[in-house]
């Protein structure tokens, strides 16, 4: 009995030594649940002037990147979202149909990997819809100011405008003038109700994109 | 060199053979300072100390060990704006989604405590001291990513409280302490500058066996 007892003794403080350390893993999970990690950045060129723009073009179908897949009524709602907030902003959407040129481009993009947003290659996008002699920029463009490197993690939707007379021809870049990102929205549960307040909140963000 | 050994030998050896042990469990309540109130200005109820040592009755002091936990943690829900430099570009932007930041403050340090007039009365004030290591285990995440930045940091505690007395050998406690960790390696946003400090309100109970 005595020695149970020295026995006990001598492990108290190596015990102690290890509860209060295995206490450094003790984190407060606030009871979030996976919607309350979605995460919305934008980024804008402070120089641009937003007010210049009145029109914008956009394509009928999202570019899906690194083997993403997205259901229609997901790509539907997100162009939709996206067309209702710039129209609100008092843009005017124009088609290719059209006779006149818009001033911006507006691109709807998802990922499901890690990808550093820099240079991404539209040509199977573009060709298809025809846009090649339309704009003037096609396969292996890349973007300029806004990306620089950003890395987005899977299940991000990017929101893209594009100035079309920013685009260098030469150096193969085109000028993004407004990048949103919403990461996290492509999985989970209430994937639509997501969507929605991801892209209100972007433009939430960004009061600069407006033509009054 | 060696008779001083020898005679701080004999010293302790006669001072354990007058001593008794002595344990304190207190429940504690954690204000950040300076650098840790910049990252997390939230108070912290979540934290325990305890101590447990060597009481010398002859000379009215304690010597001992003193392991504490005190974790911190806020959530900021808002937007927060940003603005870099990209080549000859000036870039603005702004990111909202759900902010959380933890530090586990870990305190293992050796502590010398003085209490006044323990055996004449009910109430018995005391002073301890402490030095040791903090384990600082330091969290910020947003979204889906987080960043982790753990260290060690020398670091020294200070307290002052009342004993009261309600049967022999226990007794119920509350003090006031400040533990500080000096500088160790980056803070988790890159500063050289990452000392940690806090103080503490202590209530619980000491046993003396």
């Amino acid at each position: 009995m005595k020695n149970i007892i020295k026995f006990k003794k001598n492990l108290f403080i190596p015990i102690l030594v290890i509860f209060v350390i295995s206490l450094s893993s003790c984190y407060n999970d606030y009871g979030l649940n996976s919607t309350d990690f979605d995460v919305v950045l934008t980024v804008n060129d402070s120089s641009t002037n937003y007010l210049n723009y009145k029109t914008f073009i956009i394509p009928d179908s999202v570019v899906q990147l690194g083997g993403s897949t997205i259901s229609n009524t997901y790509s539907a709602l997100m162009l939709n979202t996206f067309i209702n907030q710039l129209k609100s902003r008092g843009y005017r959407q124009i088609f290719p149909t059209d006779s006149v040129r818009a001033d911006l481009v507006a691109l709807v993009t998802v990922t499901s990997s890690n990808n550093y947003v820099y240079n991404y290659d539209y040509w199977g996008y573009w060709g298809w819809y025809g846009w090649t002699s339309y704009y003037p920029f096609g396969p292996g463009y890349g973007y300029y100011p806004v990306y620089s490197g950003y890395s987005f993690t899977s299940g991000t939707m990017l929101m893209n405008l594009i100035d079309v007379a920013k685009t260098d021809t030469i150096n193969k870049k085109v000028g993004s003038i407004w990048l949103g990102a919403i990461n996290g929205v492509i999985d989970g549960n209430n994937q639509s109700d997501r969507i929605i307040n991801g892209v209100n909140q972007a433009f939430t963000q960004s009061p600069y994109i407006r033509t009054y | 060199m060696k008779y001083l050994k020898i005679l701080i030998l004999i010293i302790f050896t006669t001072a354990i053979a007058n001593s008794q042990p002595i344990f304190k469990f207190n429940y504690s309540v954690s204000f950040p300072n300076s650098n840790l109130r910049q990252f997390v200005d939230k108070t912290s109820f979540s934290g325990l100390n305890l101590e447990y040592g060597q009481y010398f009755s002859r000379g009215s002091y304690s010597l001992g060990f003193s392991f504490g936990w005190n974790m911190f943690s806020q959530q900021y829900t808002g937007t927060t704006n940003f603005s870099y430099q990209s080549g000859n570009n000036n870039l603005n932007g702004a990111v909202t989604g759900n902010q959380l930041k933890y530090v586990n403050a870990i305190p293992l340090l050796i502590t010398g405590s003085y209490y006044f007039n323990p055996s004449e009365n009910s109430i018995v004030p005391f002073v301890s001291f402490g030095t040791g290591t903090y384990y600082i285990a330091q969290r910020y995440q947003f979204g889906i990513q987080e960043i982790d930045n753990d260290k060690w940091h020398f670091g020294i505690s200070s307290e002052a409280g009342i004993i009261f007395k309600v049967h022999k050998g226990l007794g119920l406690n509350t003090s006031a302490k400040l533990n500080y960790a000096f500088d160790s390696g980056n803070s988790i946003t890159g500063k050289a500058d990452n000392d940690y400090s806090f103080w503490s309100i202590n209530v619980g109970f000491t046993y003396a066996y």
